[in-house]
């Protein structure tokens, strides 16, 4: 999943409204941001057993847990940042191809490799979390326009990398 | 990703033109650069919706 996972992100937002947007975004990605250290350093597996595998998601959450509750010092709000790194795997099961545990089976219904049932998944996201985000928002009298832009920019922006996917299949993750 | 009847891989322009290393930081970059975008344009309309 590509922008959906910023769905995951606004509806922590909702569930936790101190925590920082950026926390947030950041938890939301934090395999894909291992993904892309990893390949940078030219270490990247394309199996992403380092990255996206329950054990490695799991560690990300306890990390994250701990490293928020620690400096935030609210626990409860750690506990929505570790739940947003773990959705990661979870969203990624439905459009992806992932690695259970080192010798397990690859899970996830691929469907990267259908651009337009992918758009529709992370859409379903996407649209969900936007509407959790904006009761966040100051001036409810303006939820459905705010609604729109946010749902509207996310919308728009997993479109363009679904045509994108569609015009360049086989390149490669890393 | 491709693959031709015989079950061999047929790679891409992209691919079959590039080097190893070029491929992988053009792909680094690609997918930092999303993140990236991602982020900063959901903060950018986060803090426009709560002026």
């Amino acid at each position: 999943m590509y922008i959906g996972h910023v769905g995951a992100a606004l509806a922590g937002k909702r569930a936790r409204r101190n925590i920082a947007l950026l926390v947030l975004l950041v938890a939301t990605y934090t395999p894909d941001w291992v993904d892309s250290g990893l390949c940078v350093a030219g270490a990247f597996n394309p199996t992403e057993m380092l990255s996206h595998s329950i054990p490695a998601v799991l560690l990300f959450a306890i990390a994250g847990f701990v490293l928020y509750g620690a400096l935030a010092r609210d626990w409860k709000g750690a506990l929505v940042v570790a739940a947003v790194i773990v959705s990661h795997l979870l969203l990624d099961w439905i459009t992806g191809y992932k690695p259970t545990w080192p010798g397990g089976p690859m899970i996830g219904l691929d469907l990267y490799e259908h651009p337009m049932l992918d758009f529709l998944a992370e859409a379903v996201v996407i649209v969900i979390g936007a509407i959790l985000y904006a009761r966040t928002l100051p001036r409810p009298e303006r939820l459905w326009r705010n609604l729109s832009i946010m749902a509207g920019s996310l919308l728009f922006m997993q479109l363009a990398i679904d045509v994108a996917h569609l015009l360049m299949k086989s390149l490669p993750k890393c | 990703m491709t693959f031709g009847r015989d079950g061999v891989r047929v790679l891409s322009f992209t691919e079959s033109y590039m080097p190893d290393a070029t491929l992988r930081l053009l792909s680094a970059a690609r997918l930092l650069g999303a993140l990236i975008v991602a982020t900063l344009i959901t903060l950018l309309i986060d803090r426009r919706l709560r002026r």
